[in-house]
């Protein structure tokens, strides 16, 4: 089912809409804040901005030992995205030898689990294939 | 009433990245043939709704159109994990469509991408709405060892049906109901039944696509070699090759829209994504035929091309790409991640 | 707060699969063995307070004073994630510093083993954050990966790590994992999380310890050689602030540690002994650059130079820290706390270190979606 946290967040899993601090500069995500954790300014104006298309990946790992319901080696990653804000993402679409600290990734939209049957969606990202234009 | 030109304004494709070789499936349940092809396999973390989303979004660029300034999302699938639960409003919402967008979900048929088409196309014609995205998306599923496993395809394709920026204008469509039953599905089902192969490709599938392409012909005083190219529905190759011998048509007209033998059956995705692939390469003042098929009902439609196309070409992703762009995996790979087999907990 | 407060008794249970002891069984037999360790005697009517601390057990205070008998006093329960431990030992401080209590009771206990599955399942948790295919040894993999790429480090030496604690926990009584693995078998191990294999994983483990404490005036009172709490430290941070080092180390350790080096007046220098939080050999790595034995990148050298070895110059988790302990999570900062007091006083039998005059308590803990939120630092001194 959708749950009130899925649905509070409908837009930050859906949209990847993020907020950025008017005063500091800092992008939150997934959380819609009234208090900046960068400046402190409580409250602070947050601008409602997109993450992405793009972005650049700061670290991962290659899950190996996972439950049933997932298919591994998933390489697991955190990714800067283009305009701001860091995420975490599963990657798809990428052998465990081909992912590399800076290598460029873009959002790609996938069914991220079920819950009782009810299919809940949102952003994984994947390797940019080179000459490809932003989506 | 003026005649405003109304068409599509922008089309896009999606196709998941894997294929299963069609004779994997022939050695694992030792049949005694060698079937060349491919299908297209949908992943673990794939499902008809991502597959749309994916669709959209490269139809909202080819169009160069604002969500926001979509005004209904109408959205054709049998494959729907649900019997009860709209999947076009949520991707409405995911694709940023303004909260006063009307949703449509369409089903019971292959034909429900078709179907789609066909009430965006009468929303704007009638003046209610301006700009309506379309989307057919498939993942079907054979039973395993059946034949209908080897056809059974994923994919999806979506369109932008506008007055502005027209690259393919709409011309007429025709008919053809009789209501015969030859594939069924029953809610507790995950397999579709069918009835005899012989007997449902003669009332089935040809009898219906030769008249609704035939009254098409006479509504509009046409021929077969009227049209430059057509799209039949991608259900079969057998099938595709009767109902076109019977209506007169040539393999090069079939061409450009046939995408059978690289993604397999994409079921309501099929006409759109052989619709995008023939406007991938039309030329202005090409005409258009697309016939589609399901559960007894048959809609033929008509297009022209404008030459706005070529200008809109360099925001599409043809659908090429997604013939060359793809990964092979083994059957029980496949099996494991369409959930066909299931690791239960112990 | 420097040296007010006074460590006086200490007990551990053995740590292991424990299907047959209870929550009850394990913390009265804790508490049990920590009223024995006074050397002078204590009665239970002496102990004026106490402190719960437990990640996944049950709620309250109460649950403490069950198996205790300690009803009709102020028990509070307390959990900081894996920094459980050591953060309600820091309550008991804080109360006994403030002078509102004499003597006073913490226990830790995790039970682990009555549900099915293990921390693998949390990948799977029903909320869509936790649920991207996000298991501990993932969050610090993350970091693993980083730290190879920014300074070289390699699988090897995190195995070394392994191999060190797993040879020391095989001589400390208390540890879940009593054999000792080879640098090869750390090496080909399956990978859980690339890097990271199983045996750079810590176990599941069922565990208690209890640490009876006290004024400093009074602690002549228990015994000749209590251990004195120099310094505390207790920092919350966040991967999504967006500093680039918490992407290869744990800024709340290193201010957790700072706050805890101030008030003792000390440095990392002068740490003779340490049980820090190897919940997985990758975060030991990481805990020497964060609690400032070496420079930042440069961890992995004091694990090849063997210099936190049993007799290296500065060893660590000579009881085999989480990787042979495990990690019974309420429980570990406890008897962390435990270990350092038997260390300080010469008890600690064959894993005790020379000479040990100072020593030093870390926890790192996992929160919120990632790791690196929660660390706990004591300091503790003859």
């Amino acid at each position: 089912m959708i749950t009130p946290p899925l649905w509070r967040d409908y837009r930050q899993n859906n949209r990847m809409e993020a907020y950025k601090c008017k005063n500091c500069g800092y992008v939150s995500y997934p959380e819609k804040r009234k208090v900046c954790p960068k400046c402190k300014r409580a409250p602070s104006e947050f601008e409602t901005i997109t993450l992405g298309p793009r972005g650049k990946i700061l670290t991962y790992t290659i899950a190996y030992t996972l439950p049933a319901e997932f298919e591994p080696p998933i390489p697991l990653a955190i990714v800067e995205m283009d305009g701001g804000g860091r995420i975490y993402a599963m990657v798809s679409e990428c052998k465990p030898d081909q992912i590399k600290i800076g290598m460029e990734v873009e959002l790609d939209y996938r069914e991220i689990f079920q819950e009782d049957g009810y299919h809940v969606q949102s952003f994984k990202v994947k390797p940019v294939k080179k000459g490809e234009e932003p989506k | 009433m003026v005649q405003k030109l109304l068409g599509i304004s922008g089309y896009g494709v999606y196709i998941p990245l894997h294929r299963l070789k069609l004779k994997e499936i022939a050695t694992a349940w030792k049949e005694n043939t060698q079937p060349s092809g491919e299908k297209a396999v949908a992943y673990f973390d794939e499902n008809v709704l991502t597959l749309a989303y994916n669709a959209c979004r490269n139809a909202i660029k080819h169009a160069a159109i604002k969500p926001s300034n979509i005004n209904a999302l109408y959205l054709g699938t049998v494959s729907s994990p649900y019997i009860e639960a709209s999947l076009a409003a949520p991707l409405a919402n995911a694709l940023g469509l303004p909260e006063n967008a009307e949703a449509r979900d369409f089903g019971a048929s292959t034909r429900a991408g078709t179907d789609a088409l066909q009430a965006g196309l009468d929303a704007i014609k009638s003046e209610r709405l301006e700009n309506v995205l379309v989307v057919g998306s498939d993942i079907l599923v054979g039973a395993p060892g059946t034949s209908f496993e080897y056809t059974a395809g994923s994919g999806a394709a979506a369109c932008i049906l506008s007055c502005n920026g027209v690259i393919a204008e709409y011309e007429a469509s025709f008919f053809y109901t009789t209501g015969f039953a030859d594939k069924w599905r029953n809610v507790e089902s995950r397999y579709p039944l069918f009835g005899d192969t012989g007997f449902i490709r003669k009332y089935g599938y040809v009898e219906h696509v030769v008249k609704a392409a035939r009254g098409l012909f006479e509504k509009l005083g046409d021929t077969a070699q009227s049209f430059n190219h057509v799209i039949l529905q991608q259900q079969e190759s057998r099938l595709i090759s009767e109902a076109s011998k019977s209506l007169g048509f040539t393999p090069e007209q079939l061409k450009a829209g046939m995408t059978l033998e690289n993604f397999g059956d994409t079921g309501s995705a099929s006409i759109l994504i052989g619709l995008s692939a023939i406007l991938d390469q039309a030329e202005p003042g090409q005409r258009i035929l697309v016939v589609s098929y399901g559960s007894g009902s048959s809609a033929a439609l008509s297009f022209k091309v404008n030459k706005k196309i070529q200008d809109k070409r360099k925001n599409s992703t043809p659908v090429r790409s997604f013939k060359e762009n793809k990964e092979y995996i083994d059957y029980f790979t496949h099996l494991r991640q369409n959930k066909i087999i299931l690791r239960t907990e112990q | 707060m420097k040296n007010k407060v006074a460590v006086v008794g200490a007990g551990i249970i053995d740590f292991g699969v424990l299907y047959d002891k209870s929550p009850d069984m394990m913390m009265e037999e804790a508490y049990i063995k920590a009223l024995q360790s006074v050397d002078n005697g204590i009665q239970p009517q002496e102990i004026q307070a106490a402190w719960l601390g437990t990640l996944r057990g049950r709620f309250t205070g109460v649950t403490l004073a069950h198996p205790t008998g300690l009803f009709k006093k102020p028990v509070s329960r307390v959990e900081n994630a894996c920094a459980t431990g050591n953060d309600a030992f820091r309550h008991a401080c804080f109360a006994i510093a403030a002078g509102v209590y004499d003597t006073a009771l913490v226990i830790g206990y995790e039970k682990m083993h009555d549900e099915k599955g293990g921390l693998i399942k949390l990948a799977a948790i029903k909320d869509i954050w936790m649920r991207r295919a996000r298991t501990m040894p993932s969050f610090f993999a993350l970091r693993a990966t980083r730290h190879m790429h920014l300074y070289g480090s390699k699988k090897e030496d995190f195995a070394l790590v392994a191999v060190k604690n797993r040879h020391n926990g095989a001589l400390y009584p208390h540890a879940h994992f009593k054999k000792e693995v080879t640098l090869e078998q750390v090496m080909n191990a399956p990978i859980i999380s690339w890097p990271l294999g199983l045996f750079d994983c810590c176990p599941t483990t069922d565990g208690a310890a209890a640490v009876i404490l006290c004024k400093a005036e009074i602690a002549k009172k228990y015994t000749d050689t209590p251990v004195y709490v120099a310094g505390s430290g207790l920092s919350v941070d966040s991967w999504t602030l967006g500093e680039d080092e918490s992407l290869v180390g744990f800024p709340a350790s290193k201010e957790a540690s700072r706050q805890a080096y101030k008030m003792a007046g000390l440095q990392p220098k002068d740490i003779d002994v340490g049980e820090i939080h190897d919940c997985f050999s990758v975060t030991e790595i990481l805990n020497y650059e964060d609690l400032g034995f070496c420079e930042k990148g440069q961890g992995h050298k004091l694990i090849q130079e063997g210099v936190t070895a049993l007799d290296g110059e500065k060893p660590m988790n000579p009881s085999g820290g989480l990787l042979a302990k495990g990690h019974p999570i309420g429980a570990t900062g406890v008897a962390q706390i435990a270990e350092i007091f038997e260390q300080l006083r010469g008890q600690a039998g064959k894993i005790q270190i020379a000479d040990a005059q100072i020593g030093l308590t870390h926890n790192i803990g996992v929160g919120r979606d990632n790791t690196g939120s929660v660390s706990c630092v004591h300091i503790l001194t003859r």
